[in-house]
């Protein structure tokens, strides 16, 4: 098991079970897992989408959730972290991405699963276009 | 064009709305600007394309897969990268060089 199997970008989908169960073996100490999971809507606003396409910038964005893991882990004390993000088209209600944060106890997983998907949509370099009926448009601005 | 010139070209990738209108993924420039401001000037020439988004700003630049500002050095070889504001961003602006 290396760093490379807690982080990971890929076209495929995930198992939220698999993962977890990946995750709970790093560790007799865990008492919490908390996760995050991003999926896709049919809707942005007003307008109704059909589908969206994740484009990421292939080596930087590695780094950056490298970056955040490492610092996570330091800053909340926690003892495991899984972050994957999909690229490619991905139809409504599909998986996005996932946090999952293995801690001794619920508390600091809160907070470092909250600090890593913050971090992520801040510092990565990772685009969503989005395919409406009406047009397809890169995502720049989202709350 | 010798090997030896081209493995010291500025390697200049785009992304999402910048790759769409310029319709290039990557462009090569030749050594000479010395900082992101004075490449981003030789690019706005070169891809004429994408001059007006580049005067715009509302993006932030990477050299070798790192943040960095405007003032920053950029030598021979080096991969800059232009971001237009990630997917999950909810405030693009007072990010220059995170």
């Amino acid at each position: 098991m290396n760093e490379t199997t807690f982080i990971r970008i890929q076209t495929a989908t995930f198992s939220v079970d698999q993962e977890i169960r990946r995750l709970k073996k790093s560790s007799g100490a865990i008492g919490a897992i908390v996760t995050f999971l991003g999926t896709t809507r049919d809707i942005s606003g007003e307008k109704k989408v059909s589908s969206l396409e994740f484009e990421h910038y292939p080596g930087m964005a590695e780094k950056k959730l490298h970056q955040i893991r490492s610092e996570a882990i330091q800053k909340y004390g926690v003892i495991d972290i899984t972050i994957i993000h999909r690229v490619g088209m991905l139809p409504v209600g599909e998986n996005i991405v996932l946090i999952a944060v293995a801690a001794k106890h619920r508390e600091e997983a809160f907070s470092a699963c909250r600090f890593c998907i913050d971090e992520l949509k801040r510092i990565t370099p990772i685009w969503k276009r989005e395919i409406t009926p009406e047009g397809e448009y890169w995502v720049e601005e989202h709350p | 064009m010798s090997r030896g010139l081209l493995f010291r070209m500025i390697t200049v990738k785009l992304f999402a709305t910048f790759r769409d209108k310029a319709g290039i993924n990557e462009l090569l420039v030749e050594p000479g600007p010395n900082t992101v401001t004075e490449l981003l000037t030789v690019i706005s020439h070169n891809c004429p394309s994408l001059s007006d988004m580049l005067a715009k700003g509302g993006f932030l630049v990477s050299v070798n897969r790192e943040f960095v500002g405007r003032d920053s050095k950029v030598s021979d070889g080096d991969e800059l990268a232009i971001l237009p504001p990630f997917s999950g961003g909810s405030n693009y602006s007072g990010r220059e060089g995170v």
